[in-house]
């Protein structure tokens, strides 16, 4: 994790607990969960399975699957299609199937 | 004269090709595997391949990419034969290919698994290899694998799985890539391409055939699902029916979450899992179905659990070419000499073949083993 190449735009947002990767952050409730991530400077949420590549989410809105991580250690699912919520535990993946 | 006729005059300089020695109509995985052996042969062949839409329904553009032996032609001997000639045909073919395109084709031959949920499965899938191993002189091999064997070749098989066959002779390849390689690999090779060129209304002439105003002293059919309406005009009896087969891809996954291809599912080189295999006569309706795609959901979780865990990110659903028992149909007009026409359910399995010994007996010059083979796929098989 590095800087943050993003910023919210809302002013005063609502702000909301969750847990990336077993840390606590504070970010704006509005956000979708691959929001949430850039803005916490995540610059990579998965490797690609073949040419372990890193990846990121592209492009919010559900067709690209390159934002998949779990979300309170269930199945994987598309980060952009999901709004953060109070405390969700959200894991970005390095394996595609977890075996 | 058809309408996109005119647009190619105005491409083209040279006025000769107005004439051409071969009209291919349909640059699907037939037509241009066959005009890409055509050229090959004869490099100075003046070749006219006429596609139609985009919109058209395209087997080329959404099959399941598997270069397929097991059980092809266990009750039709010359297409077993066939089809493994086909197969041992395809390392050269893709080598080739690839070199001339600049394409990687990820073409590969690891072997096929196909896999068996109940003993009785099993024993049917075992005689119909017995049977291809008998019509090719044991050239076709294959191990019959009880659950333990498979377990061995696939680990995290499902419950029900009571075995399945080997055959390493099985391969797959990148369909899509393959389609787009011939395509370029004959553009360089000289062969011109008209798209969005349906062409309704075939003339024959003293020397030659004009298909909506292009002339040429051959032609050969290979319009998919339409080759049995212009099939007719020639005076060829081309019975073909639309399949429709639905896909769905996952996911990309570990490489060797399959460790081989199956006619249920296979990995493709990108890492995603490809799971196909239903068959529904629906017409020409090729829309997918949720109902379908559950059920071939299921049947590859049955086979293999662990896929349950991976998301879906595509689904579509395709019409296979498909002759009323399967096989191709290999067919010289008997009335107008140099007219041909060419059905294949099988069109990339059998692409090596389709550019080798096919397009050799298409130009009067096969060996006499591939001319009978051949020969034996002709229609008279329906004709009762
Ligand atoms: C779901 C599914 C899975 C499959 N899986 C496999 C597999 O794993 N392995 C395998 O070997 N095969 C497989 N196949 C079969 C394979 O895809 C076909 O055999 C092959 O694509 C047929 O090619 P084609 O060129 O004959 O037909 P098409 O791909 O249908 O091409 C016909 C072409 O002709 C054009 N055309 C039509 N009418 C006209 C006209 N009047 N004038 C000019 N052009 C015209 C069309 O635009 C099209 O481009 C599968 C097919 C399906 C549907
Ligand atoms: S960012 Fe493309 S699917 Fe989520």
């Amino acid at each position: 994790m590095t800087d943050s190449l993003f910023s919210c735009l809302i002013e005063n947002p609502l702000q909301c607990t969750v847990v990336v990767n077993n840390v606590e952050h504070q970010v704006p409730a509005q956000l979708s969960v691959a929001g949430a991530l850039l803005y916490l400077g995540h610059r990579q949420v998965r490797q690609h399975s073949v040419s372990g590549e890193a990846r990121a989410p592209f492009c919010h809105m559900g067709v690209c699957f390159e934002c998949l991580v779990t979300i309170n250690k269930g199945q994987q699912q598309r980060a952009c299609l999901q709004q953060v919520m109070p405390n969700m535990r959200i894991d970005t993946v390095t394996k595609e199937l977890t075996q | 004269m058809g309408t996109c006729k005119n647009e190619l005059l105005v491409n083209l300089v040279d006025q000769q090709l107005d004439h051409y020695d071969w009209i291919i109509v349909g640059g699907g995985l037939v037509g241009a595997s066959i005009a890409y052996g055509l050229i090959q042969k004869k490099p100075h062949l003046r070749i006219l391949v006429l596609d139609g839409e985009d919109t058209d329904h395209r087997a080329s553009v959404g099959n399941f990419g598997l270069i397929w032996v097991q059980g092809k032609g266990f009750d039709f001997p010359a297409y077993a034969k066939w089809s493994l000639k086909g197969a041992d045909l395809w390392p050269n073919f893709a080598n080739q290919l690839s070199q001339t395109s600049h394409i990687d084709i990820a073409y590969e031959r690891r072997g096929g698994l196909e896999f068996a949920l109940n003993q009785r499965h099993l024993k049917a899938l075992s005689e119909e290899m017995a049977a291809m191993s008998h019509h090719t002189q044991g050239d076709f091999q294959y191990t019959v694998l009880d659950r333990n064997a498979a377990l061995d070749m696939q680990p995290g098989l499902g419950e029900s799985v009571a075995g399945a066959i080997y055959s390493p002779q099985d391969g797959q390849v990148n369909p899509l890539y393959l389609l787009a390689a011939l395509h370029k690999a004959n553009q360089l090779l000289g062969v011109k391409y008209q798209p969005r060129c349906v062409v309704k209304r075939i003339e024959v002439l003293a020397q030659g055939f004009d298909a909506d105003g292009f002339v040429a002293k051959k032609i050969v059919l290979c319009a998919g699902l339409d080759n049995e309406r212009l099939g007719k005009q020639l005076g060829m009896h081309l019975p073909v029916n639309p399949v429709k087969g639905q896909m769905l891809i996952t996911q990309r996954a570990t490489p060797g979450t399959l460790k081989y291809a199956s006619p249920q599912m296979r990995q493709t080189g990108d890492g995603t899992i490809q799971i196909g295999g239903s068959h529904e006569h629906s017409g020409l309706d090729d829309r997918s179905s949720l109902d379908v795609m559950q059920t071939i959901a299921q049947e590859a979780v049955a086979v293999l659990p662990e896929l349950a865990q991976l998301q879906l990110v595509r689904s579509w659903g395709a019409l296979r070419v498909m002759s009323p028992d399967g096989a191709p149909i290999y067919q010289r007009s008997q009335n107008h000499k140099g007219a041909f026409g060419v059905c294949c359910h099988s069109g990339v399995t059998l692409a090596a073949a389709h550019a080798g010994p096919l397009s050799s007996w298409l130009l009067d010059d096969p060996n006499e083993d591939y001319k009978l083979l051949i020969e034996a796929m002709n229609n008279d098989r329906f004709t009762v």
